[in-house]
């Protein structure tokens, strides 16, 4: 480093010096632009993209469809059970049901239910006939 | 993002946005960032604009490589940028010096009309000669400081040293280029300043 007699710059006119080479900034040019964004487009990174059908996948029918909504052939075989044996029921009629109904749902003769039972039936002695006739005593 | 997002967004947010695939970050970031680092690289190499052009595309590229690496918040991306310009330019001034040491460029010395004093140009060309002159980490320092802007604890993260040894050096760089420059006060027309 030369030496020198002189005084030295001062800070006020050191910073002169660095103002204006601040002010001194020159732009990039075009090429040097152009040259750092194709870097740019080359090197970045591309977004993920989502998973894509394969073209030559089979197209489900409408039949599928609906099974797939309904629930898939788990769904399908109980309902097909529970048709099964409404339709036995219809068809045997076993007897136990007839038993367990009271007569009311298979019986021939209907018409005849009103007559089958009478207050006395449906309310206890203690109850309804005590009740009735209370003021005897 | 809307245009005016984009111009409002931080280097550091665009730097995440192109390193996911986002195109427009990187034509803002170059815009933003380029003539910052040119300007920078010019002054640590003495001037040479062909060679500080070559460096600002290198530091540039680099910066798109660690993209999708990079973690928003740590640091700067400036910081970042002037530290790799930083050692890029130390390695060929390293290299030039191996080679011819009298090749570094000199500012151009046509200074015209200096009777009313020294015009601008003519200042940064006589700062830019007595840069030269410093130690490469002096250089860096009081380029960092005095020229760029930059915080003493934000040069300590660029050159990895304590914050102590910045002020050291940007002392020592100062108090020398005083004294190149007070040569030229008069011979500048400084003196009627």
């Amino acid at each position: 480093m030369p030496k020198t007699d002189k005084k030295p710059l001062n800070d006020q006119e050191l910073d002169q010096f660095f103002a204006a080479m601040q002010a001194d900034d020159r732009a990039p040019s075009d090429r040097l632009l152009s040259a750092i964004m194709d870097d740019a487009a080359r090197l970045q990174p591309q977004p993920a993209l989502l998973p894509v059908q394969p073209t030559g996948a089979p197209q489900r029918s409408f039949l599928h469809e609906v099974m797939a909504t309904l629930g898939g052939w788990p769904a399908m075989a109980g309902m097909t059970t529970a048709a099964i044996a409404g339709v036995w029921l219809g068809v045997v009629a076993p007897a136990g049901l007839e038993t367990l109904s009271g007569g009311l749902i298979l019986s021939q003769n209907a018409g005849l239910v009103d007559d089958s039972f009478t207050l006395d039936d449906l309310v206890p002695d203690d109850l309804a006939s005590s009740f009735l006739t209370e003021d005897d005593g | 993002m809307a245009p005016d997002a984009y111009e409002q967004a931080s280097d550091d947010a665009l730097l995440v946005l192109y390193g996911n695939g986002d195109p427009a970050a990187a034509e803002l970031l170059t815009r933003r960032l380029a003539p910052r680092v040119l300007g920078y690289a010019a002054r640590l190499l003495g001037g040479d604009r062909a060679e500080a052009e070559d460096v600002t595309q290198e530091a540039m590229l680099r910066l798109w490589k660690i993209a999708p690496d990079w973690r928003s918040g740590e640091a700067q991306v400036t910081t970042w940028l002037f530290r790799v310009v930083s050692n890029l330019c130390t390695d060929r001034l390293r290299k030039r010096r191996g080679v011819d040491l009298d090749s570094i460029a000199e500012p151009e010395d046509d200074a015209p009309g200096v009777v009313e004093g020294m015009i601008e140009a003519d200042r940064a060309a006589a700062l830019q000669k007595a840069l030269n002159a410093l130690p490469d980490r002096q250089r860096i320092a009081v380029t960092l400081r005095h020229i760029e802007g930059q915080s003493n604890p934000e040069i300590a993260q660029i050159m990895d040293i304590t914050v102590e040894a910045v002020e050291s050096l940007t002392a020592r760089g100062k108090r020398a280029l005083a004294a190149q420059l007070a040569d030229q006060r008069e011979e500048l027309g400084y003196a009627k300043d």
